[in-house]
């Protein structure tokens, strides 16, 4: 990947769009972290991608490529959540969420409608995208201690859904 | 299910929605509509590089080979006002900026032009073999805002640069936001100040305390000594604004506002003959000119080539045919150890067309520098994850 970012940032926009299709999926699973249908998340990922077009020379390091799309994407997300009456931030997501009218995916967002809404942007991110607790703290803008107990309490709440609350005891 | 299903389901590949695919692609598209228009303006260069890093940013800047026909210019009284955002974009301390007049670096143009209320102001340039950067300072535009109180970006809907009654350079432009290179590569406010990402609207800052904006351009050719006492003339045509990518007319002022004055420039720079190899890579540095404005680094690394595996927007694999890059040119470390491992910004690097044995690297700094404190030059030993001193190769020069 990091050859396409160092092409794409030479301005070769074949080399921008392989690394945009590869990051796809990952957007998708963000965005729909907060966004509840998929027409907002289409609309904030196109967002996203002429963004990052536009401003990829202000990425010095290709390392932080990642990052700084995630970043770029969750607040192009929190944007369209404030500007639809009746949404505030993503800490505060709707409680039914709406379902496409298609079927694809269901399995994957009965999966993400397990998750408890408080903690599901950080869940996803740490658990699905696969970024550590630095790099959340730094894309939410919110400690890193903060990070840590949201997705302690995201995995008992997910625990407590199945297990009924129940303790595990040592054999 | 249970939690370590759910996970694992939420890990798991899935089907892109067919509206997710469809939007991204009329992004992909835009985007390379603009590219080649862009491509297509710009003129081959003689050495024939590789693709330059300098991009145009917001909208397509159209330069034309016409000739310019300059309207009715005020020259101001001949003081010497330095660009407050050239000097911030720059890190220009006041004693480099008495070097950089006293070496002959610095043109000043003070040229003014107002057209339907819109003042634009053309200020200085500062110039080197390679590089020649312009500032511009614009009154009486008024920026507007959304309904949530943010600025939009401004932008002028075409530029037309001659340098030598030519267009014989690479080109980048945009209004000044008030975010440079921080300590750790990551942008930063010119004050210093950490960005924060979550407040609302944008992060620039174009309009300045006093109303102003600021719009910067830097040329570039490889070849030595290029924009040396040339003439450049610039034409700015219809100032708006701009949204993904594109121009908006909504909040238009029409009108030309045109400038010519001479670079003047420098030459001066420290040279360096060179025989350090770096690592085991087979990349040798042999020559090196450093200038305050920018480096040009020169490596015996003969052309090699190999394949990479790649996916189209459908998912089918295709392989493409990559140049084996040298270890890329990082910036330098200076005699009291600070390191600049972010100072190259734009500029190109490659093969001559009749040479594919010397790979070449021409940057302008992120930043002014004093060349006679520049202890090493430096480069890369990968380009990913984050750097310590053992991630560089350090060329000593000083």
């Amino acid at each position: 990947m990091e050859n396409l970012i160092l092409e794409a940032k030479k301005g070769n926009s074949d080399a921008f769009t392989r690394l945009m299709q590869s990051q796809l999926q990952n957007m998708y699973k963000a965005a729909s972290a907060i966004l509840n249908n998929d027409e907002d998340v289409a609309d904030a990922i196109s967002d996203t991608i002429l963004t990052c077009w536009e401003k990829l020379r202000q990425l010095k390091n290709p390392a932080f490529f990642r990052t700084w799309m995630t970043r770029i994407l969750i607040n192009k997300c929190k944007d369209m959540l404030r500007k639809q009456s009746g949404f505030s931030l993503v800490e505060e997501l709707p409680e039914q969420p709406v379902y496409d009218a298609k079927y694809e995916n269901v399995e994957w967002k009965d999966a993400l409608n397990a998750l408890d809404e408080k903690h599901r942007l950080v869940m996803v991110l740490y658990y699905v995208e696969g970024f550590n607790t630095v790099e959340i703290s730094e894309m939410l803008d919110m400690p890193e201690s903060t990070v840590r107990s949201r997705l302690s309490r995201g995995r008992e709440k997910l625990a407590k859904s199945y297990m009924g609350g129940r303790k595990y005891e040592r054999a | 299910m249970n939690e370590r299903d759910t996970l694992s389901v939420l890990q798991s590949d899935i089907v892109i929605p067919e509206i997710v695919q469809e939007k991204a692609n009329m992004a992909f598209q835009e985007i390379h509509e603009m590219n080649a228009i862009d491509r297509r303006e710009q003129k081959n260069n003689q050495m024939q590089r590789r693709k330059p890093h300098m991009r145009k940013r917001g909208v397509i800047l159209f330069v034309a080979a016409a000739v310019l026909a300059l309207g009715s210019i005020t020259v101001l009284a001949a003081y010497q006002n330095w660009s407050k955002s050239l000097s911030e974009e720059l890190r220009i301390t006041e004693k480099q900026k008495t070097e950089l007049q006293e070496e002959g670096a610095v043109a000043f143009a003070m040229q003014s032009q107002t057209q339907n209320g819109v003042t634009v102001t053309a200020q200085q340039s500062i110039t080197d073999n390679y590089f020649a950067h312009l500032s511009f300072r614009v009154e009486g535009y008024d920026l507007p805002k959304d309904a949530q109180g943010n600025y939009a970006e401004p932008c002028f809907e075409n530029i037309n640069i001659m340098v030598d009654k030519g267009t014989d350079y690479n080109m980048l432009g945009s209004f000044y936001d008030g975010l440079v290179t921080g300590p750790e590569g990551r942008a930063v406010y010119a004050d210093g100040s950490p960005i924060d990402y979550d407040a609302p609207g944008s992060l620039a800052r174009f309009v300045r305390d006093d109303g102003s904006m600021e719009y910067l351009i830097t040329l570039y050719n490889g070849e030595k000594g290029y924009f040396l006492n040339k003439e450049v003339s610039v034409e700015f045509e219809n100032l708006g604004t701009v949204s993904k990518a594109e121009y908006l007319k909504e909040h238009e002022v029409t009108g030309k506002w045109s400038f010519q004055w001479n670079l003047q420039g420098t030459d001066s720079r420290k040279e360096y003959t060179l025989n350090e190899p770096l690592g085991d890579t087979g990349a040798t540095v042999i020559k090196a000119e450093v200038s305050p404005i920018s480096l040009h680094v020169e490596y015996n690394f003969p052309y090699q080539t190999y394949m990479e595996t790649g996916f189209d927007q459908d998912g089918n694999p295709i392989e493409s045919e990559q140049v084996v890059e040298a270890p890329p040119l990082a910036g330098v470390k200076l005699k009291d150890g600070t390191l600049y491992q972010y100072l190259c910004g734009s500029g190109s690097e490659g093969y001559y067309p009749d040479d594919k044995n010397t790979y070449i690297a021409t940057f302008a700094n992120d930043r002014i520098i004093d060349t006679n404190e520049v202890a090493y030059l430096v480069f890369r030993k990968k380009t990913d994850g984050l750097y310590s001193e053992s991630d560089f190769y350090f060329v000593p020069v000083n």
